[in-house]
């Protein structure tokens, strides 16, 4: 990954048109010249020039970017903001460290499944016996965002399943925590879904957390030792394609090679990054998936997730399986490609901020009137169940391939 | 500053609404052109009666003051040279009334320029000034700036549909100006007298806009040119031949080629120029109006003349036109916009000026404009760190700058004066019509605390420019 410093070049190509703040989620709602790429990138550039110190302050407004990259995308001299947010976010780390929250979360939770399994499970345990509404207002608050715990994860159901039924084509699938221990029905569906399409599905259970939460605040170091133990999880599976029905996760996947640059393991890390594809795009460019005969008799919309549809500029697909499934109605939802606020932990981190966008994007969402609210992430997923909780709308968000499950025979 | 004026403004607006931390003085300091100056403090007001305590304070200890909306300005006018106050205007973004039966809107000076359109239009109305910032930029900057845009060649600039605002005087007087009423005659026109004053005379709370019934019909169309003065002259041709389409915009090939890199829209870059047309009016006047202006373009020497199929199609097309500024900034870290403008005759001539200007000093400077109303940007790409490039393009500038008054022209067709034209200021206006305006700058702001240091030429200043 770049140094920040190597970005002093581009971030004079910005010119301060002012185009990010016609786009910038983050601006919508605080309408101040800090929460914006403009402003950003000039606090960047001053302290890469000497005259501004990496204060506290700084360090807020730059954890404030959301990472969303519509202004990347709107941004006429293409000033690559979100990578340089990042790079500033590893230069706080380098020269102070990870502040105290993050590095508990980071080194402690995200990088070692067993602790990330028992923080949730205490979580299941501290509703189960309504301890969690002892918890102060705003930490309540928070703890509302996270959905219900299954009992059981994907690992642990998984012991039950037959993957290997000799279909003539495999692919890999990278499972992302958040499906393993939050939304394992997810990935249920993805392995029917492929399976009724003549692919059998290859998932190493020794994956780690991808390493989008370390990567993106800036724990560059972390993210390259998970990075390199996905890639050896991976060593023994004989496939072309590895796919992931998370969006976050598949964009970090892809960025492998660069995250392992100058390592030994850089060349590995390119070639694992060649083969991941996002889970629709694979269903509609690769496998040309066809639809069960069942009929699924509801209206449905479509949230873009930012890691999807300009990490990965995959937008089309979804969409084409929503429509392809037989009696789904689609209907599309206006700023469906804005971001919904969730990104990773910004719900937790700037909860006030983040649910000024969630309002917004639920908003768009009620006025499609749909009955379901399908989306590629399930970062985003848990953001939209709390929006449309908080906002008293059924709570019926899922992703595309759990309708184009519904549409085969069991 | 002092901790005193600090605890005044505390005690006035709220401490939560008053920035002093570096960081914050930072993102208030430049705007879109390369001046740059830190302010001593950023007030976020939500009143006119919060600013107009603030401008007492500031008052008493002689304060600068200077309101800042979409801080897009392309001539340096927002940017706090003498720091003191930034007043960040994004608060105060209501639009209080759109009023169909009298064809007026009233909105707060920090509504964004494209959701007021929005707005308007969504009532059948239509607000036409359209400044290529609309996007980003605020109403109250609008109209202080008096901006201008595309359209401005059948509708005229923000100027022409100001009837009323409430403004906010250096003392704290909060002051009611104009109405709703389009005949108005009672004295000296004051809302006239504000509007374009780059906030040196007062601070623009709100404003009265008159409107228009949203034409029945558009179209965009693109005619396309193998030689740039065939461009120029079909310009001149179609107003000679007393068609008024919305909006005539030519761009040369360099500007097309750096807006197709950034965003392409599908715009010829083979081409040596094209001119991007909107007309609208009935279904009708639509149809008519197009034939005669391409029968016109190709008499001219047009190569082709296409149609936006779709309404889409057309809205690509501006989207680009609109990007235009910013791709500049992929060629260049300093991308300066002039905005000289010429009697409509007088286009062909400037045109082919600013191009041997160009070949004379060995600068790139990509040719775009409101070429139907004589309205010319060209940008002068360039970097300020490269000295021995800027003394040329000094010299290239003063050179454009004498031709274009030669030529019977202005230095500013609608981005203002600001920090960037101060010194071509009595080239145009002469030294009586200086010291005019600035004993009115006097009169209504006897402490110099509005804006200081704009629009009037102060050797002594100290400016400090950056990209």
């Amino acid at each position: 990954m770049k140094k920040l410093e190597s970005y002093h070049d581009e971030i004079k190509h910005c010119i301060r048109c002012g185009a990010c703040q016609a786009v910038c989620p983050v601006f919508e709602v605080m309408e101040r010249e800090m929460a914006v790429a403009r402003g950003r990138l000039r606090l960047i550039r001053e302290a890469l020039e000497g005259k501004l110190d990496l204060t506290d302050k700084m360090r807020d407004y730059i954890d404030l970017c959301v990472g969303c990259r519509l202004c990347v995308d709107n941004c006429p001299a293409k000033v690559n903001t979100d990578q340089i947010v990042i790079s500033a976010r590893h230069k706080f780390v380098d020269v102070k460290g990870l502040p105290f929250l993050h590095r508990i979360m980071l080194e402690q939770i995200l990088s070692k499944k067993g602790n990330f399994n028992m923080a949730l499970k205490s979580l299941g345990l501290a509703r189960g016996t309504r301890l969690n509404k002892l918890l102060p207002e705003q930490l309540k608050k928070k703890e509302e965002i996270l959905p219900t715990i299954p009992q059981r994860t994907f690992v642990d159901k998984m012991k039950e399943m037959t993957l290997d039924t000799g279909a003539p084509k495999k692919v890999g699938f990278f499972l992302s925590c958040m499906d393993n221990f939050m939304f394992p029905e997810v990935v249920e569906a993805a392995i029917k879904v492929l399976q009724k399409n003549d692919w059998d599905v290859v998932i190493p259970t020794d994956v780690n957390c991808c390493g989008a939460p370390h990567h993106v605040y800036g724990d560059w170091e972390t993210a390259a030792k998970l990075a390199k133990k996905n890639i050896e999880a991976f060593q023994d599976a004989e496939v072309d394609y590895i796919i992931t029905d998370c969006a976050t996760c598949g964009s970090v996947l892809k960025e492998y090679g660069e995250m392992l640059s100058g390592d030994a393991m850089e060349q590995k890390g390119k070639e694992f990054a060649a083969k991941i594809m996002d889970i629709n795009a694979f269903l509609i460019d690769v496998v040309k998936m066809k639809p069960g005969q069942n009929k699924v008799s509801q209206t449905v919309t479509y949230h873009d997730p930012c890691h999807l549809v300009r990490h990965q500029m995959v937008s089309e697909q979804p969409r084409e399986i929503l429509q392809a499934v037989d009696g789904l109605e689609f209907r599309e939802c206006s700023d469906a490609d804005r971001c919904c606020g969730g990104a990773g932990t910004y719900n937790i981190n700037h909860y006030d901020v983040s649910m000024k966008i969630l309002d917004k994007k639920i908003e768009n969402v009620k006025d499609t009137t749909a009955d379901i609210l399908a989306t590629s992430c399930p970062a985003c997923r848990i953001q939209l169940s709390y929006g449309m909780r908080r906002a008293g709308l059924n709570d019926m968000v899922v992703h595309p391939v759990e309708l184009l499950a519904r549409s085969y025979e069991d | 500053m002092q901790d005193n004026i600090i605890n005044e403004l505390y005690q006035v607006i709220g401490k939560e609404n008053v920035l002093t931390d570096k960081e914050d003085l930072i993102c208030y300091s430049y705007d879109a052109t390369s001046y740059s100056h830190l302010p001593e403090v950023v007030v976020v007001p939500s009143s006119a009666e919060e600013i107009s305590l603030v401008l007492k304070v500031a008052n008493k200890h002689r304060m600068p003051v200077v309101a800042r909306g979409g801080g897009t300005n392309l001539c340096g006018a927002s940017v706090p040279i003498k720091g003191g106050i930034v007043l960040a205007m994004h608060r105060l973004n209501k639009i209080i009334e759109i009023d169909g039966d009298n064809l007026v809107a009233t909105v707060e000076a920090g509504v964004n320029t494209e959701k007021f359109q929005q707005a308007v239009e969504a009532k059948g109305l239509f607000y036409p000034p359209d400044p290529q910032s609309a996007k980003m930029s605020t109403m109250g900057g609008n109209v202080a700036q008096n901006a201008g845009g595309p359209r401005g060649f059948k509708y005229g600039v923000t100027r022409d549909f100001v009837l009323g605002m409430k403004v906010v005087l250096a003392d704290g007087t909060i002051l009611d100006i104009g109405g709703k009423t389009i005949k108005n005659v009672t004295g000296y026109d004051l809302t006239k007298f504000f509007t374009g004053s780059e906030g040196t005379l007062g601070v623009i709370i709100a404003i009265t806009f008159r409107l228009l019934p949203l034409p029945e019909a558009k179209k965009t169309m693109l005619a396309v040119f193998g030689d740039l003065m065939d461009g120029a002259r079909t310009i001149s041709s179609i107003v000679k031949n007393k068609i008024i389409p919305v909006t005539l915009e030519m761009m040369d090939q360099e500007t097309m080629g750096l807006i197709e890199k950034s965003k392409p829209v599908g715009l010829p870059t083979d081409a040596a120029a094209a001119i991007l047309i909107e007309v609208d009016g009935s279904e009708h006047e639509v149809e008519r109006q197009m034939k005669k202006i391409e029968k016109v373009a190709r008499a001219e020497g047009a190569t082709d003349v296409v149609v936006a199929r779709t309404e889409e199609e057309a809205a690509k097309l501006w989207e680009g036109r609109k990007a235009a500024f910013g791709c500049m900034a992929l060629s260049a870290v300093t991308p300066i916009t002039e905005d000289a403008t010429v009697p409509r005759s007088k286009l062909p001539e400037m045109v082919k000026f600013i191009k041997d200007v160009a070949k004379k000093y060995s600068l790139s400077i990509p040719v775009l404009g409101h070429t139907g109303d004589g309205n010319l940007h060209p940008i002068i790409c360039t970097d300020e760190n490269n000295l021995e490039e800027m003394e040329r393009v000094e010299k290239a500038i003063d050179e454009i700058f004498k031709e274009t008054l030669r030529l019977g022209g202005t230095l500013s067709g609608e981005h203002g004066i600001g920090l960037a034209k101060q010194k071509y200021m009595e080239l145009e206006v002469g030294q009586d019509g200086l010291n005019l305006m600035r004993q009115l700058k006097k009169a209504v702001d006897p402490n110099n605390i509005l804006n200081p240091g704009k629009i009037f030429l102060q050797e002594t200043e100290q400016i400090n420019e950056k990209a």
